[in-house]
């Protein structure tokens, strides 16, 4: 909660936390003091000849501070000519990149909000000044006005103004299509308006960042141009010049030449330090990634501890929590009361021989490793289902379907992790196999079909190479045998004119297509479960249905166990066998479907369904559950569903209820499920 | 594929037209060119004649009517300095700025996308903050100062590479590393980049769940979906290497067509800078069309855009 | 219910939008093509149909977010496109919008009282800056928000809670139509029940008019008084809601009615359903004669070279189809929650 309020005012302390950057801030402060105060400090010492001292060495303090990098052939300090020098640097740099930024992110933010033409003539604009060198456009422009600093800043000044142009540009491009400036207009603000009060505050942290990036190139132009002889002319000084005019004395002072080149470097390299910085501490997505290099570590120690209560039964866990008070929803949730699986397993409920079930998941945890420490968001999931069975998971988003479905596939992303449980597979745990053994067992033992089709084929691939990507793997075929499989899969899940079109690319393909072809890729070596994670959430329901009915083909054929993940109870009714419903990253009830949607044993499944608006009267008011899901960070103690639950009593807060048989073949975590099942 | 190059080469004309122009016109604003090639006690006399000669009595506007003409019939006009045809001297200094660039390109990129990857594969480990670093250092050295420490190591005290000419193969070892290390840079840190939200993607994932390789992964599905980032990124780069190309060939005495337009701006040789800066403009356009095909050839979708 | 004032009104709206070169040749993507429309005072209008049908693309023209090609919109006989200066200003706030992603339309970088204030800023003379501070705890607790959320920022608050303040800010200009696009689509289904509950408390309360775009058929028959079904920029049917749900006469709702997977139907007793051949065609290439004759089970050769045309005199329920489906038994009782039988 409040992380906005947060970052907003915790910039400092973020950059204190990352060493790095801080020391970058430090030089630039340094660089910026010796600019400002510099002239005060030194006086003439940079520019006054002093020909009994000339070529000292450096590193020497007995000719004054001053001299502690030595000094050149004309006797002047080398120490005191770089601080005066830092203040020509800024003196270029600053205005020029104040003034690009300036006026590119203005147009660039106009031409991006409005579109059209303004956008084209502003990218062509954009395009014309890219397109010449700009060192090459400097020196042909400094001659017409001869070298001086202002002329320096004009040139780099236009020269950079399409660098913003088009980041601006594109950033409020993409804000234009975004709702909430459609929302600004249905208010009837327009234009700069919008501008202002939309585009700006959005776009200004990148274009920043770009300002950082920017003044480097800035920096390393003008001192190229003042060692090429055309920028900043003798008698000031740049660090470029006194570069140029180490050159000459290279062989008998070197250090003329090092010293300024080295403040060059240090200063570029600590401004694109801080800009990486800012960067990843204005994208929160990011900063969760960047995050989790320092919680790494950390994280790992509460991992021995949880895999002591994890799979196994048990009883300390339970009463753990009592008479804890309900402060405990700031801290992450105590350690998980994984059900005693054996006791009411739906495996263990649905088919008394075991083995019966193709896969089984017990007490499956999953955590999600996040700066402020790990978050558990699959809090001992278990389910079992057998081949040619359809078990649906069902539950609302965030509530761990979907992680729940990576686990088990191995493709959970590197932030998240298994903490405990097991998922087995024809009575093997897949969770504890290693990388080569699960390889194997991807495609033929267990498969996955994604919600997003789009993003999930390779869009620079042909449908045909990634059909026929798993019977390379799986079973060595030659390219075109595989080739030839693939199309047989396409027109096994009814692509039209597959062989030709096996050659198309994913985009070619409508919405529904490229969910068969998704499908046909899971099913290609008849695995033994599917996962199919919302696999028709995307799609309109007249092709939904379509795709349904090719999922219930494809189970009946190949004899698959089907998992079902989904948020759609319609769905549930119509398609699947038996149904897990999950609630706050826990199965809360399972059972067949006829069953539980016909009487629920849990609360929540009740309220689910008379949520459903075709199951009341038109106009009539909906019964709703009051409140939303929890978030993951502050799941309250106890029974997750307490806080929304018309039942709730006191024992809820205290106990965390198992999932416990109500019935044939049913159970339901619920401290009211007997109460439930037999009212 | 044929429309698309149709309809960017017809796009380029008139951004070329600008460049021409605008060298042109800034060209003939730096000054007189008769205070340079003339003694000083030249009598007004033979300045007129010295203009007339050369076409600058006329009106500007006229003097760039003569040279479009001229230009289209592929007449650059005459260097006032060697009287040589200016295409002859451009054409002649053109391929050795064009193998240096070349070079640096291929090494940067093949530089780039090997360490790039690795980076990438696993983000915030040491490789990748290794490589994080040293790229971004690599970005921000300024190229003069690096050649001229490469010079005062390699040359003046190791005496191990020349310090000017192109004979040779060590004679390329620091005019292509002094080009190389700014490109190379930041194209790592674009290649990992792009790598990095390549590798997130869902079709990642799927490939993973058939049982593929990581080798596969990486190399068959990321990183041609991470290429076109770092595509366009490296021809920007491409065309800053004419920045870097004036640099180095004057410090390396490299005879290319970056020193020559130094030198013909220091000595206001008109018709030899406008012959290189159109030169290059052409060059920089071509290679802005060379990086929209493979942008094509990477990508279908980028096709089909281009053939509608 | 009485026939209704009319108070917004849409007649041959038609637009089109460039779109690269298709197979066969065209350029232009008709997203809406010809549409009438009628909304009366104190009317729940439902929009109904797949995507790419032109539904959003129909409120976008409703909020003049887009001009039409053809056709004209009249709020109380105005067409506000006429309008400019302090007249359209005037009129933007009689229609407001709620948009379906509670995520994009909110600005993350603004608290929920700028947010619920913002169009304040536009409409100055409307609240008074030292009244809007009031106004705006008022508008959140009408919307079942707490008035100590007005400084927590979109991001703090969960899909429903977003939805409640966007529901606001469309409140804080006093609108009379609320044109509501998938409000509850990106919503969990116990928090959808909420807003839906939200949205009729408020009709009731401020007598606001809504154009209700969805495309689940169970939410509109459950807020509809008419309903209007799309289908590639076209409405093909249009009517009072319990009577197009109940007897369909265009073969298209038909068939979106009987796609819908229902809770009625559990487990292996399976509806008899109207399972429809491929997908919607592109819309810039729409068949010729009647749109739908491509995917329609009753299509002859007529449909593919006549455009059918309702019934003249404006019946309350009237469908674009040549054959239309007549009280057939059949489809009649198979909407969500009807009657499903067994196969």
């Amino acid at each position: 909660m409040a992380q906005k309020d947060m970052s907003r005012f915790r910039w400092p302390a973020l950059l204190l936390q990352d060493r790095f950057a801080f020391a970058a801030a430090l030089v630039l402060v340094a660089v910026a003091v010796c600019a400002v105060l510099g002239p005060l400090l030194i006086g003439d010492l940079a520019t006054r000849q002093n020909l009994r001292d000339p070529g000292r060495e450096p590193f020497s303090l007995d000719h004054g501070w001053a001299f502690v990098l030595g000094s050149d052939s004309l006797g002047r300090p080398v120490a005191a000519r770089l601080i005066a020098a830092a203040g020509t640097t800024l003196s270029v740099a600053v205005p020029a990149v104040l003034c690009s930024l300036a006026v590119g992110s203005v147009w660039g933010m106009w031409a991006g909000y409005h579109g059209g033409w303004r956008e084209s003539v502003s990218l062509r604009v954009a395009d014309v000044i890219l397109s010449f060198p700009s060192l090459l456009l400097a020196v042909v422009v400094l001659y017409v006005f001869s070298p001086s600093a202002v002329g320096i800043v004009v040139v780099l000044a236009v020269a950079r103004i399409p660098v913003y142009l088009r980041t601006a540009r594109a950033e409020s491009a993409e804000l234009r299509s975004r709702l909430f400036i459609d929302a600004a207009r249905t208010f009837g603000t327009t234009g700069w308006a919008s501008i202002r009060r939309h585009v700006a505050p959005t776009v200004l942290p990148t274009l920043l960042t770009v300002a950082a990036l920017d003044f480097c190139f800035v920096m390393l132009t003008e001192s190229s141009l003042s060692f090429l002889g055309i920028g900043i002319q003798p008698p000031d000084v740049s660090w470029g010049l006194m570069v140029a005019q180490g050159r000459q004395e290279l062989q008998s002072a070197w250090w003329i030449a090092v010293f300024p080149g080295l403040a060059i470097v240090i200063t570029t390299v600590s401004a694109t330090v801080l800009a990486a910085w800012a960067r990843l501490s204005t994208d929160p997505g990011q900063r969760w990634r960047h995050g989790l290099r320092r919680g790494g570590s950390r994280l790992r120690r509460p991992r021995p501890a949880r895999g002591d209560v994890g799979p196994g039964p048990s009883p300390t866990a339970e009463s753990a929590p009592t008479g804890e008070g309900p402060d405990l929803t700031e801290t992450p949730p105590p350690p998980l009361a994984v059900s005693p699986a054996h006791a009411v397993s739906p495996a263990q409920a649905g088919a008394p021989v075991a083995g019966a079930d193709t896969l089984a998941v017990d007490g499956l945890a999953v955590d999600i490793r996040t700066p402020a420490g790990p978050v558990p968001v699959v809090r001992g999931v278990s389910f079992a289902v057998r081949s040619g069975e359809t078990l649906a998971l069902l539950g609302e988003s965030g509530c761990g379907k979907s992680m729940t479905a990576h686990a088990v596939a191995g493709l959970l992303d590197p932030a998240a992790e298994v903490v405990g449980g097991q998922a087995r597979l024809d009575g093997e745990d897949v969770l504890a196999l290693g990388p080569r053994a699960r390889r194997r067992l991807a495609g033929p033992g267990l498969s996955i079909v994604f919600q997003d089709a789009l993003s999930a084929l390779n869009p620079v691939l042909t449908v045909g190479t990634q059909l026929a990507e798993p019977f390379r793997i799986h079973e060595g075929l030659s390219r075109r045998a595989a080739r030839a499989r693939a199309i047989e899969l396409m027109e096994r899940v009814g692509i039209p004119e597959a062989s030709s079109r096996a050659g198309a690319y994913p985009h070619q393909f409508s919405g529904g297509m490229r969910q068969r072809l998704l499908i046909a890729m899971a099913v290609a070596l008849r695995p033994k479960v599917l996962l199919a994670d919302e696999p028709t959430t995307a799609l309109d329901v007249t092709v939904q249905a379509q795709i349904m009915d090719l999922l219930a083909e494809l189970r009946s054929e190949q004899r698959m166990a089907l998992v079902l993940i989904t948020h759609d109870l319609g769905l549930v009714a119509e398609h699947a066998d038996r149904v897990a419903v999950m609630y706050a990253g826990t199965v809360v009830e399972t059972g067949p479907v006829t069953e539980v949607f016909g009487r629920p044993n849990h609360p929540y499944t009740r309220g689910l369904l008379e949520s459903v608006p075709a199951e009341q009267h038109k106009g009539s008011r909906l019964d709703s559950i009051p409140g939303s899901p929890p978030d993951p960070r502050s799941v309250p103690t106890g029974c997750a569903f307490r806080t929304r639950c018309p039942m709730a009593r006191e024992v809820c807060a205290g106990h965390r209820p198992t999932l416990a048989g109500t019935g044939a073949d049913r159970a339901a975590a619920c401290h009211f499920g007997k109460e439930l099942a037999d009212a | 594929m044929v429309t698309m190059l149709r309809r960017r080469a017809v796009s380029s004309v008139i951004p070329l037209l600008v460049v021409v122009l605008g060298v042109f016109f800034l060209a003939r604003l730096t000054g007189d060119p008769a205070n340079l090639y003339l003694p000083l006690s030249a009598t007004p006399e033979m300045r007129a004649e010295f203009a007339a000669r050369n076409g600058f009595d006329q009106p500007l506007i006229t003097q760039f009517g003569d040279y479009l003409a001229q230009v289209a019939h592929l007449d650059f006009g005459e260097s006032l300095r060697t009287a040589q045809p200016a295409g002859e001297a451009v054409l002649r200094a053109f391929p050795a700025t064009l193998q240096l660039a070349g070079w640096t390109m291929l090494l940067a990129i093949v530089g780039a996308v090997v360490i790039g990857s690795l980076a990438a594969y696993r983000p915030n480990s040491v490789t990748d903050r290794v490589a994080s670093f040293l790229s971004s250092t690599a970005a921000s050295v300024p190229d003069f100062w690096f050649a001229i420490m490469g010079v005062l190591v390699f040359a003046v005290t190791l005496g191990w590479l020349p310090t000017s000419g192109t004979s040779g193969a060590a004679a390329w070892v620091l005019p292509v590393a002094t080009l190389l290390i700014r490109p190379f840079g930041v194209l790592v840190q674009v290649v990992r980049g792009a790598m990095v939200s390549a590798l997130s993607a869902p079709y990642v994932k799927v490939a993973r769940a058939k049982g593929a390789r990581e080798s596969r992964v990486v190399f068959g599905h990321a990183l041609r979906n991470a290429a076109a980032p770092a595509l366009t990124v490296a021809g920007d780069l491409a065309v800053g290497l004419v920045n870097g190309a004036v640099v180095v060939e004057t410090i390396f005495g490299w005879p290319g067509i970056g020193k020559l337009m130094i030198d013909s701006v220091l000595q206001r040789d008109f018709a030899v800078l406008q012959a290189a800066v159109l030169l290059t403009a052409l060059v920089i356009f071509a290679l802005n069309i060379l990086v929209d095909v493979c942008h094509a050839l990477l990508d279908p979708r980028v096709r089909q855009r281009a053939a509608a | 219910m009485p026939e209704p004032g009319t108070l917004l009104e849409a007649r041959g709206l038609t637009k089109s939008f460039a779109v690269p070169r298709t197979a066969k040749g065209s350029t232009r993507l008709r997203a809406v093509d010809g549409v009438d429309l009628r909304l009366g005072r104190g009317e729940t209008l439902g929009l109904v149909g797949e995507s790419g049908c032109g539904k959003s693309t129909l409120a976008r023209m409703l909020l003049m977010l887009e001009r039409p090609d053809e056709g004209t919109v009249r709020f109380e006989g105005v067409d506000p496109f006429t309008l400019s200066g302090a007249k359209l200003l005037a009129w933007r706030r009689k229609v407001q919008m709620v948009f379906q992603d509670p995520f994009g339309s909110l600005n993350p970088r603004l608290c929920a009282a700028d947010l619920i204030s913002e169009p304040w800023l536009t409409h100055r003379g409307l609240v008074p800056a030292p009244k809007r501070a009031a106004r705006v705890a008022e508008l959140l607790e009408m919307v079942g928000l707490r008035p100590s959320d007005a400084r927590r920022y979109p991001q703090e608050f969960s899909g429903g809670q977003r939805q409640r303040i966007g529901i606001a800010r469309a409140l804080a200009l006093e609108p009379d139509v609320v044109v509501c696009d998938e409000p509850v689509s990106a919503l969990d289904l116990s928090v959808q029940a909420q807003v839906l509950n939200l949205l009729s408390d408020l009709r009731d309360e401020l007598g606001l008019s809504y154009v209700f775009i969805s495309h689940d058929l169970s939410v509109v028959r459950h807020v509809a008084d008419r309903v209007a079904v799309m289908y590639l920029g076209r409405i093909v049917e249009s009517g009072p809601a319990e009577e197009v749900f109940d007897r369909p006469h265009h073969p298209y709702t038909a068939a979106l009615l009987s796609a819908a997977p229902s809770l009625a139907a559990t487990g292996g007793a399976k509806r008899e359903r109207i399972l429809l051949t491929g997908e919607i065609p592109s819309p810039a290439d729409p068949p010729s004669g009647c749109r739908f004759r491509t995917r329609c089970w009753r299509a002859e050769d007529v449909c593919a070279e006549a455009v059918p045309v309702p019934p003249l005199g404006e019946p309350s329920h009237t469908a674009e189809c040549h054959f239309p489906l007549e009280e057939t038994p059949a489809v009649a009782g198979s909407g969500p929650g009807g009657g499903s039988r067994s196969a």
